[in-house]
């Protein structure tokens, strides 16, 4: 059973059995508070019947006009609560948290995810996300120099949106996204 | 230290007391104007130990109002120097004579800084004044206003122990007051409302309020708190009705919801209208569930049918343990459900090899082990569960190669569940076992090489192997940082400064506390103040309590002070630790003591101690952890509270209040509260002595025999330990305790020293003593594995067997280097 709560910052004493797997981002203290801050309704968990943390999103908006979007930072999931839907549910929940007027009314949500985490892309499409573009050398090192002539499935990016209902004419998303090559330092809001 | 006059903090920084209050009267005299030298003087008498001196001046100066910020933090410096409080605290006083919002921003500041809420609480009022009369915006006023209202909720439910009942009832009604002309447009602001109007007992406005709310804008803080209003009063028509509404019209699948809405329904007469909401909702986990907690409301609805019906449907899915063991009970007879689908799944086949596993045989089997074991817990106990878990490992583990990087095998869990029944089974935890044990565990770990809980295991096992090099490897392939380095290093830290000279992770979680939570955490309450992120400032300031009163970092003080010891590091205990120390141990003297859901005003321990038991059947063997904790077991708190006073008798000769400590220490050593081993215990009794006047020191305990099992190196490194704190107490205060007293020590001291002199004598015969016992050990285990009915049905290879041998060997040359260093 799953429940869905809202993040409080003790929470983070919570979280072992979540952030030890090797695939979770263990954050700095202020970068979870700092999402608590901005965006309190965008940090929420899922819950066992015991209480139990078994997932959490981490999201925030940003962007301007018809940029102006929900962004998924991290989504992650217990080892004991996968392939039930769990992150689905999560993802669908920011959708309905910010495609309301009130508080967010946003025009599409988008997240970044490796170009070789199949398992995760094919979740994304079957959420409806689409790629938009291909954030060449994202995950790369300090030191590597990203080239759109040489594409590295283990470094790049794709920027994946999904539209929502303010988007009528669909604009946030296209065709083709996989072509479109971008650097990290193209990607901002 | 200051602003002002860098020379005087220099000479602060060396000791030099006499000269340093020279200077500073000069400079009273040069500026007879600036209160900060004032400041200054009476914090130099306070560190020359002129105690008295140091409080009237410091009153005095008090007295005179002085409004420089940075001086009146030197003045609260000066009074907890003193171990004195002064009648009105400092911002407080300085603040009423002097309103300024500047000022009381600053008081605001500070009381976030030291997580005193009622200091919150008091600035935030204190600003709601001043505002109006500083030129401050409308936008502006409504902030502040909203702080002081979330202020008195703060204080009502994080520090109700401490409140007066009149403050209880006053504080929710002074919250609304504050706002009850404020539009309040977004979640957090009506949060707070809500909370207050719950603590005044104004239950139906509350509702009213938040159902208004929920109607414009679907919250989840505000709806969770609605149902539970709801519930709270009893409402349950209105209440099935919206947990309805939630569940059907919105699609909102929540547990939470679903158990209010079949509690709803009960008390409502409404059930069958539920049952058939749950009949024909999409079968979900959630909705499956809701049918087994029918069964709580009514005998029509059989559980078994349900459980049959979950296990069917989830069987293959690995939340299904989590999920039943709701609903299953220790004790419970599931086994003719778990028969029926073993057969249906076609297990039997898969055993005699005639088909190949699945990802969904693996999942069920685990699943099928873990419910019978945890119904029937006696399973434990039996030789026969070891085999059945080793036939099912095998049976699956071809799916050991089709892994994806990153990807766990569930199976490794038949493993876990066999570790915990070998060591149910075993008389007592002793080092051939823990070999085989770390054999097994280092083989499901060669192709599993991602899941945490063996690794967790296995940092324990080499551990009570005196392995330290090996846990310690193993730690750090777990990436453990920031806040897990409070909740989950206390596997390797616990008692690591007897067994291993390097401090590298102690300090590195100094770090996290003294750096990291110290600038981060003060600064992002501030933040969540002026984002208005309300709703989330409770747990903020909780967050920072449990951080800076917390049990890790308190051991981990004292941990420092043990290795500093060792290395003749005494500046490192007199400046840094030392302080520290005095400070935890006033801490828990002023702590008013608090409620259980209180963290305020107690030591805080967030020791993650569930995630290593979050295996198996999800619950801690009390039987197995019995045995795990008699070799290095775990800190609690009556160790900590003994072994602050123990370093506090050496140390603070000085504390005004020194003889509290010894009664203190006494009582709690003879209390026997402490996890202390029996070195610790008898290093302790010899301080006992001392302050109970005794000449005739205890024997020391016989020293261990065996290098691979912790206690020896921790008995070592204790004995040594134990011989500095005589010899500093001898050079330092030896003479306060009387001819007697030096006495004791002395001949404590001449009795370690023989001691260290022969284990150091014979510390040269360590490496070829332990390579013997060990080769002993690897003729036995090698056997056990060939030859033994359970040993042999591991399927380990000698070839694993010597590759583990030949690490343990080497982790125990470690191990020896250490204690050679002693």
């Amino acid at each position: 059973m799953t429940s869905i709560k809202p993040v409080q910052a003790t929470d983070l004493f919570e979280t072992n059995p979540i952030n030890l797997d090797p695939l979770t981002e263990n954050f700095y203290i202020y970068f979870y508070l700092q999402y608590l801050t901005d965006w309190p309704s965008l940090f929420y968990k899922s819950t066992s019947a015991r209480n139990t943390i078994t997932g959490y999103m981490l999201a925030k908006t940003e962007g301007k006009s018809r940029d102006w979007h929900s962004h998924i930072s991290a989504v992650t999931i217990d080892p004991n609560y996968r392939r039930i839907g769990l992150a689905s549910w999560l993802c669908k929940a920011l959708e309905s948290y910010t495609e309301p007027e009130k508080p967010y009314h946003a025009y599409f949500v988008d997240l970044f995810v490796k170009c070789n985490n199949k398992t995760a892309i094919t979740l994304y499409e079957k959420l409806g996300y689409s790629v938009f573009r291909r954030v060449v050398g994202y995950y790369g090192g300090p030191n590597d120099i990203p080239s759109k002539k040489k594409l590295i499935d283990n470094e790049d990016a794709f920027d994946m949106r999904k539209p929502l209902k303010r988007d009528v004419k669909r604009k946030s998303v296209r065709e083709n996204g996989r072509k479109q090559l971008v650097f990290p330092e193209d990607v901002y809001f | 230290m200051t602003k002002y006059d860098k020379l005087i903090d220099d000479i602060i920084a060396s000791k030099n007391f006499t000269h340093a209050l020279s200077v500073v009267t000069d400079k009273i005299k040069q500026y007879p104007n600036t209160s900060y030298f004032y400041a200054l003087e009476a914090q130099v008498l306070a560190l020359s130990g002129e105690i008295n001196k140091a409080i009237d001046k410091a009153n005095d100066l008090l007295a005179r109002f002085p409004s420089d910020v940075t001086t009146l933090k030197l003045l609260i410096d000066v009074y907890e120097l003193c171990d004195y409080t002064p009648k009105e605290d400092v911002f407080e006083k300085v603040s009423k004579k002097y309103p300024t919002f500047q000022l009381i921003q600053e008081w605001l500041d500070h009381a976030i800084q030291n997580f005193d809420i009622l200091g919150m609480q008091k600035a935030t009022m204190s600003l709601t004044k001043s505002v109006s009369s500083s030129g401050q915006s409308d936008e502006n006023i409504k902030i502040i206003k909203l702080w002081a209202a979330a202020s008195f909720m703060l204080a009502c439910n994080c520090c109700k122990s401490q409140l007066k009942p009149i403050q209880v009832k006053l504080y929710p009604q002074l919250g609304l007051k504050m706002i009850e002309h404020l539009s309040l447009s977004s979640a957090p602001e009506v949060y707070v409302q809500s909370k207050l109007l719950e603590l005044s007992g104004k239950d139906e406005e509350n509702l009213e309020k938040l159902g208004n709310f929920l109607k414009k804008e679907n919250d989840l803080e505000l709806k969770i708190l609605y149902f539970n209003g709801l519930e709270k009063a009893k409402k349950y028509d209105v209440l099935y009705e919206t947990t309805k509404h939630y569940l059907v019209d919105m699609n909102e699948d929540d547990w939470d919801t679903w158990k209010l809405f079949l509690e709803s329904a009960s008390h409502s007469g409404k059930l069958e209208d539920a049952i058939s909401v749950v009949k024909s909702y999409a079968v979900t986990r959630n909705s499956q569930l809701a049918l087994l907690e029918l069964s709580k409301y009514s005998e029509e609805y059989p559980k078994d049918e349900y459980v049959a019906n979950y296990i069917s449907k989830y069987g293959h899915k690995l939340c299904l343990f989590p999920d039943l063991s709701i609903f299953v009970k220790s004790g419970d007879d599931i086994t003719k459900i778990l028969e029926v689908e073993y057969e249906t799944r076609d297990i039997p086949k898969l055993l005699s090899g005639t088909r190949k596993p699945t990802e969904a045989d693996v999942i069920f089997l685990v699943n099928y082990l873990k419910l019978k074991a945890y119904t029937d817990q006696s399973l434990f106990k039996s030789p026969e569960f070891i085999t059945t878990c080793c036939t099912f490992y095998n049976a699956t583990k071809p799916l050991l190669n089709k892994l994806v990087e990153f990807e766990y095998f569930p199976g490794f869990e038949f493993i876990i569940l066999t570790i915990q029944s070998m060591i149910t089974q075993a008389p007592a935890l002793d080092e051939l076992l823990i070999i085989k044990l770390i054999i097994i565990l280092e083989n499901t770990l060669e192709k599993n090489k991602f899941e945490f809980h063996l690794k967790l295991w296995l940092i324990s096992l080499y551990s009570k192997l005196n392995l330290f090099s090996k846990s310690s490897a193993l730690f750090d392939s777990l990436k453990i940082k920031s806040i897990q380095l409070d909740t989950i290093s206390y596997p390797i830290t616990n008692r690591s400064s007897t067994v291993t000279s390097n401090v590298s992770k102690l300090e590195e979680i100094s770090k996290f506390f003294n750096f990291n939570v110290k600038n981060e955490v003060p600064q992002m309450i501030q933040n969540c103040l002026h984002s208005l992120a309300l709703n989330k400032l409770q747990g903020f300031v909780e967050f920072q309590i449990r951080l800076e009163t917390s049990f890790t970092k308190i051991s981990n003080v004292l941990e420092l002070c043990n290795a500093a010891r060792l290395t003749n590091h005494k500046t490192a205990i007199d400046d840094r630790l030392k302080p520290t120390l005095r400070k935890y141990y006033k801490f828990w003297h002023s702590a008013p003591g608090s409620t259980d859901e209180e963290v305020y005003g107690k030591i805080n321990d967030n020791r993650d101690l569930t995630t290593f038991w979050d295996c198996g059947i999800h619950t801690k063997l009390e039987d197995v952890d019995a045995k795990l904790n008699s070799i290095n077991p775990l800190f609690n708190l009556s160790y900590l509270k003994l072994m602050v006073l123990r370093e506090l008798i050496i140390y603070d000769i000085h504390y005004p209040n020194y003889e509290d400590y010894k009664k203190e220490f006494i009582e709690l050593y003879e209390s026997s509260d402490a996890s202390l081993t029996s070195i610790e215990r008898w290093s302790l009794s010899a301080i006992v002595q001392l302050i109970k006047g005794e000449t005739k020191a205890d024997q020391i305990p016989e020293a261990p025999s065996n290098l691979l099992n912790f206690n020896f190196s921790h008995y070592y490194f204790t004995v040594v330990n134990t011989n500095k704190q005589i010899q500093y107490i001898l050079s330092n205060h030896g003479a306060t305790w009387g001819i007697s007293g030096v006495k004791l020590l002395k001949s404590i001291s001449a009795q370690l020293n023989r001691l260290i002199k022969s284990f150091r004598e014979e510390s040269l015969e360590l490496n070829v003593a332990s390579k013997h016992i060990l080769s002993e050990y690897k003729v036995k285990v090698s056997d056990w594995f060939v030859n033994d009915p359970i040993g042999s049905s591991f399927k380990i290879t000698a070839k694993q067997v010597n590759t583990s041998f030949d690490s343990i060997e080497d982790a125990n040359y470690k191990s020896i280097v250490e204690l050679r260093k002693i």
